[in-house]
């Protein structure tokens, strides 16, 4: 095991991808955990002092209302991150065990499960996230991303199912089924492995998803508003800068996209590294 | 293959992005001289009258382009109070009314009428004579007579007994005794914007609602009020709306009326409105075609204004955004006008700690309102002293006496006030900096607001964050706005948002009130109603207003009972002092907070169009970017630039260039 | 594969439609809020009236009956889909469902298609590259590319083309379907001028959108080329154009025609992008308008065809699956 480790931190290493991945995660998870203990954020207006450019005194210029950039997106990355690896992470595991269960077993549980699936996909959003709006209170990121997660996992779902109905004829499948191992392990143990670059780019697009999706409930008022999550940022920087009409907001509208950008940047070129440690063949 | 040509393409792609950028970030400038030179250079001849045909250079086509919404086809039908209406932006070409009033102030015009005159009981109105509607029709006092018998909901109905047409081109107005002060009356004319229907097209439907009236019985119960003095029963009412159900849907595909343009064609994108060659006013109409397009999306509305593809364009973009379109179009030029409303939280007294009065003057006197000015429209305009007063801020001065104003309390930020006022009820201050109510709780609020509607989603969000720092924790909620407003009338939030202080119909002190004390503000802030048993022992709300409170003189009013008797009150002092004594009770009993006025505007491009600009003598001075008008003309010329402010065909006043 | 199968899954896909139908319907009905209140305000603002006057004339002007049993209404809706009428739009009553869905969904799905046609193949061709040339710098150029286009709001995309091609160098129309001058019907002018209409937008969303499909296909082509048979392929000696074109980029397409199939049912609720920024018309703004104004019938007709394009969609990737991947049997369970 610990061979293992040694070999898979080697592999990361000597990718420099991949390495400079994991540092830039790092340091996004490290801000997410400590960057709102180390300084403090404060949402006074000043107007005046509005768009500025960066500075040692604010690191990524001032916002339209003269506060700090750099702070709010450092505030908001806790709930951002957590929201965009949570939601990721139930689409990824409701839409493989899904997927594969129906691809894998076929025939009623096929059938059952992509009858649901189906489901998912035509039933409008609206209406059902405004009765869910009138039921329940968003109150902690978790159930903010299973919210979120409710509308994504179904085209997975369907795309993982595909893969399973070609997977479970080749060989090294079959020989599974015949020395009798259970289906969960021939799942987890054998197919996982196979598809983890499929599911390492969708978690990544799903996790990137959520973020600028988690606006939408914001602003259906399932969620109470929060002007640092990076969604919002995004969208308020929009707003006040309509996009490209004025050139003073530039820095502080490209700010909150190079950071979503960046996060999924370090997440792609991690995973990337992460392929090749998984996958031998892939080194050479 | 098609890889490396997806490659070229890319790259190509990327750099024609950045070099756009670049263009779009140093602005190229039109080679011919702007406004600002224009006017520089003494050129101010050709902006004083109308331009010959051959001279015309930038708009040889005569055409006016403008934004607009309507529905589109196959929604798109041409009765303006069918389903949908006929797109009210574009209404002010095609329709004209009887009187025009510009809504942001008090000001009655006349237009189809030509002359009128009020006794005790009537107003008397004299129609222009050679007026035809676009079918060819000639127009008649008939057509006045069918809308308000169609329309017998109109709100001018349940002042009046009876409507006469003597002949052709007069119509006579009887009034109820008491009727209302006269130039009231005038603003409950106007306020129909479209005093009138062809009654060649709607027959039909107009004589059945006459019939359906003339067997009402006249209103005994003086509590009531229906249309004509009339008592409509139930089963009278749905007759009646069955009947104006069927004539909303009774067409006619295009839209027919006085106006000084006809419908030509509409598509989802585009409309296209034709000079009316009959129109009895040939004078007023300088172009040919009206183009009107559809563009949802404020930033595209944006890239059209600083292209100069609009001759004009409602609106007022964020502070930076208007200056840097204006940097980059010097053909542009933009007025700034009050809003006769105003962006304002409303505190829910249903909620503990809400009802107490205390509790409500701690917050806001929490309140820092420049910052939620700068924030909600940088342009609008602050008023720190009152808390709400039922009164477009910009004219209480006009409308609130003096010594009333002067005994105001005044509710400027003042955070020790805030907290001396707090610990008065029980509250106490722990050493986290948060409040703690008298059972030892720190509270956590709620703001609603409805989420498409900016100015109130910003200004409440640093509302809530300026409460929080002062350590009584608060949250905004942006809520869909098809469910916002029910959720906040029934009290869902500790605080709503929503405009207050505000006038709707024509501008007047009796009509804002009535928002604060009848409509939104008072389901907002949640008044009690009276409440009556009924035969089975049931408690039964009435809706009526149960307010009964200490007015500036100390004596107690029934806050209902004033408003009722305001449009009656011959007397000015009299209903001078009504208000006073509203508005002060409002302000001192503060249940809610105006954050600031709100203000808009409007641009034109002086490129394609010429005529005699507003503050023409100013533009230079502020480069096109105009500030507030203080001159009451110059004012009015403002006002008369925003379609939701008045009801006219504004290009009259300008011609193509 | 078994007709027998094919006819099963048909079977399957009519009993989704009609259950996500009635589950709409009753969602829909479900669904708190009021038509009335933000339109009152407009309408009070732009005619000058109070808003209580305002309120009155608008509930006038939506004149159905809340009261009316949902049963009633369902039955009343179902048999009017048995003889393929969607019923009229409950705000705007004189006009049927089936007459709007008729002037916008050919829109969307002109534009849309075309769109969607387009970035799916270049977006899989830059994919298979990428992984099979990981160590060049193509790879790390289209995934910058694509985390940009897909971190930026694509509207931010469409008004920057907007700017520079319709007003900058004015080779595309500002905005529409087609000129409001020519005259629509089957003829050569008018269909060049669609052409040129839809270009622009085509062309925005292809730019933000290739780079998704390219990375997702790099995604799935990774795990091909660690398959046995490409590497015995390669031993064998067959040629880098022939692995990657045969054997690579045909097996790793599979799972994204799933996604293919499932985007092309949605985008037929139409793209705020083109409709919104290049004010093209199509189903989200009769979606949108409906969803405001709480039009029961339309938005029921609307998300009818939505729900059919989807299952139609995904039943018609499962047969395509079928047939380009030999491993797969359609299932006779």
């Amino acid at each position: 095991m610990s061979q293992g480790f040694i070999d898979f931190w080697q592999t990361m290493y000597r990718n420099k991808k991949a390495f400079s991945g994991m540092i830039i995660l790092a340091i996004f998870i490290f801000m997410a955990i400590f960057g709102p203990m180390m300084a403090s954020l404060d949402m006074t207006v000043n107007f005046d002092g509005r768009y500025k450019s960066p500075s040692f005194a604010h690191w990524l210029g001032t916002d339209y209302g003269g506060r700090d950039t750099f702070l709010q997106l450092v505030y908001g990355s806790r709930d951002v991150l957590s929201i965009g690896l949570f939601a990721a992470l139930f689409t990824l595991v409701l839409g493989f065990v899904i997927g594969a269960v129906s691809g894998f077993v076929g025939g009623k549980t096929d059938t059952v499960l992509m009858f649901i699936t189906n489901l998912f996909l035509t039933v409008p959003s609206f209406p059902v996230l405004m009765i869910v709006a009138a039921l329940v209170q968003i109150k902690n990121p978790v159930m903010f991303s299973f919210i979120l997660a409710a509308w994504s996992w179904a085209p997975l779902a369907r795309a993982i199912r595909s893969q399973l109905l070609s997977l479970k004829n080749r060989e090294f499948i079959i020989a599974c089924r015949i020395m009798g191992l259970k289906t969960p392990y021939i799942l987890f143990r054998e197919i996982l492995p196979n598809l983890t670059p499929y599911l390492a780019i969708n978690f990544i697009m799903a996790a990137q998803g959520a973020i600028v999706a988690s606006v939408g409930l914001m602003m259906l008022g399932l969620a109470p508003y929060s002007p640092t999550n990076w969604g919002m940022m995004i969208q308020l920087a929009v707003q006040n800068t309509g996009g490209i009409f004025n050139p003073k907001g530039y820095i502080y509208l490209i700010s909150p996209i190079m950071c979503l950008g960046l996060f999924q940047m370090a997440c792609i070129f991690f995973s990337n590294g992460l392929e090749e440690a998984l996958n031998p063949r892939l080194r050479s | 293959m098609n890889l490396l040509s997806g490659r070229k393409r890319l790259s190509g792609l990327c750099l024609s992005i950045v070099l756009g950028a670049v263009m779009i970030v140093s602005g190229c400038g039109t080679s011919a001289p702007g406004l600002v030179d224009r006017l520089s250079a003494g050129e101010v001849k050709d902006m004083q009258q109308p331009i010959p045909d051959a001279q015309i250079k930038y708009n040889k086509d005569k055409i006016f382009h403008v934004l607009g919404g309507w529905p589109k086809p196959p929604l798109y039908q041409g009765n303006p109070f069918g389903s949908g209406g006929t797109g009210d932006t574009n209404n002010r070409y095609m329709f004209e009314g009887l009187f025009f009033f510009i809504r942001s102030m008090n000001n009655v015009y006349n237009r189809l009428a030509e002359s009128s005159e009020d006794t005790e009981q009537t107003t008397t109105v004299h129609l222009h004579q050679n007026v035809k509607w676009h079918d060819g029709a000639p127009f008649t006092s008939k057509d006045v007579w069918a809308y308000y018998r169609l329309n017998n909901g109109a709100e001018v109905t349940k002042y009046l007994t009876s409507i006469e047409t003597p002949d052709d081109y007069t119509i006579v107005f009887h009034w109820m005794n008491p009727a209302p002060y006269p130039e009231l009356r005038k603003l409950l004319l106007a306020q129909d914007l479209q005093g009138q229907i062809p009654y060649h097209i709607y027959k039909k439907y107009v004589d059945k609602a006459d019939a359906l009236l003339k067997e009402a019985k006249p209103l005994t119960d003086k509590s009531k009020d229906g249309p004509f003095n009339l008592d409509i029963t139930d089963e009278l009412s749905k007759k009646i709306a069955l009947n104006w159900n069927e004539f909303t849907r009774a067409g006619p595909k295009i839209p027919v009326g006085t106006g000084p343009y006809k419908f030509e064609k509409v598509t989802t994108t585009d409309m296209l409105l034709d000079k009316f060659e009959d129109y009895w006013r040939p004078d007023a109409v300088h172009f040919d075609k009206i183009w009107i397009k559809n563009v949802p999306e404020l930033s595209a509305q944006y890239a059209l204004v600083k292209a100069g593809k609009l001759d004009w364009y409602d609106g007022t973009p964020p502070k930076d955004i208007l200056e840097s379109l204006l940097k980059q179009n010097k053909d542009l030029v933009h007025y700034r006008m009050y809003d006769p409303a105003s962006v304002g939280l409303m505190y829910n007294i249903r909620n503990k700690p809400f009802d107490n009065l205390k509790f409500r003057q701690a917050l806001t006197y929490v309140l820092d309102k420049k910052k939620l000015r700068e924030i909600g429209n940088f342009y609008g305009q602050e008023y720190p002293k009152i808390s709400m007063t039922g009164i477009m801020p910009s004219s209480l001065e006009k409308e609130v006496d003096k010594s009333v104003l002067d005994q105001m309390t005044d509710y400027t930020t003042n955070l020790d006030k805030a907290a001396e006022l707090l610990k008065e009820i029980g509250w106490t201050k722990g050493s986290d900096g948060l409040w703690r109510d008298p059972d030892g709780k720190v509270p956590s609020f709620i703001i609603g607001a409805p989420n498409n509607w900016a100015p109130g989603v910003n200004s409440a969000q640093i509302a809530a964050e300026q409460f929080t720092k002062f350590g009584i924790p608060t949250k905004l909620k942006a809520v869909d706005s098809t469910i916002y407003f029910s959720n906040a009338d029934k009290g869902q939030y500790d605080m709503s948002m929503d405009w207050v202080d505000v006038s709707w119909g024509f501008q007047n002190p009796w009509s804002s009130m009535r928002v604060l004390f009848w409509q939104g503000t008072k389901t907002k802030v949640g008044f009690p109603n009276v409440k009556k048993k009924d035969a089975d022992g049931n408690e039964v709300d009435t809706g009526k207003l149960d307010l009964k409170l200490k007015g500036i003189d100390g004596k107690v009013y029934d806050i209902d009972k004033e408003m009722k008797r305001f449009p009656y009150v011959q007397d000015e002092q009299e209903r001078r002092k009504i208000i006073d004594n509203l508005a002060w009770i409002a302000n001192e009993n503060c249940w809610g907070v105006n954050f600031f006025q709100n203000a808009t505007g409007a641009w034109l491009n002086t490129k394609t169009m010429s005529g005699n600009f507003p503050m023409m003598d100013q533009i230079v001075q502020y480069n096109r970017d105009m500030p507030l008008a203080t001159d009451p003309d110059e004012q009015l010329a403002i006002t008369h630039l925003n379609h939701g402010f008045n009801s006219t065909y504004m290009p009259e006043e300008y011609w193509p260039r | 594969m078994s007709l027998k199968g094919v006819l099963k899954r048909i079977g399957v896909s009519l009993i989704t439609v009609f259950l996500a139908m009635l589950l709409t319907f009753f969602l829909l009905r479900m669904t708190p809020g009021s038509a009335i209140d933000t339109w009152a305000r407009d309408f009070a603002t732009q005619r000058g009236m109070s808003l209580e006057e305002a309120y009155r004339q608008i509930t006038a002007m939506i004149n159905y009956n809340p009261k009316e049993p949902i049963f009633t209404q369902l039955g009343r809706y179902l048999g009017g889909l048995l003889h393929g009428n969607l019923g009229m739009s409950m705000i705007y009553q004189n006009v049927s469902v089936n007459e709007i869905i008729a002037n916008a969904l050919p829109w969307t799905l002109f534009v849309l298609s075309v769109s969607l046609v387009i970035s799916f193949l270049i977006g899989i061709n830059l994919g298979a590259m990428m992984a099979f040339k990981r160590k060049t710098v193509l790879d790390p150029i289209i995934s910058i590319y694509a985390i940009l286009t897909s971190s930026v709001p694509n509207f931010i995309v469409g008004i920057l083309l907007l700017v520079i091609f319709a007003f900058q160098f004015g080779w595309f129309p500002v905005n529409g379907a087609y000129d409001p001058i020519v005259e629509p019907g089957f003829n050569l002018p008018f269909i060049l001028n669609v052409l040129y209409h839809g270009a622009l937008p085509i062309l925005t969303y292809v730019i933000t959108t290739i780079g998704t499909w390219a990375l997702t296909m790099k995604g799935s082509a990774v795990n091909v080329l660690g398959e046995d048979y490409i590497v015995a392929a390669s031993i064998r000696g067959v040629s880098e154009r022939t692995l990657m074109s045969r054997y690579v980029k045909r097996n790793a397409m599979l799972p994204l025609i799933t996604t293919l199939a499932v985007n092309f049912g949605f985008m037929l609720g139409g793209s705020p992008l083109i409709e919104n920024v290049f004010s093209y018309p199509g189903m989200g703004y009769y979606i949108g308008q409906a969803t405001q104004q709480r039009d029961y019938t339309l938005m029921q007709g609307l998300l009818l065809v939505t729900s059919i394009a989807v299952i139609l969609a995904n039943l018609a990737s499962d047969l395509i699956y079928a047939k380009l991947d030999p491993r797969v049997k359609l299932e006779e369970g």
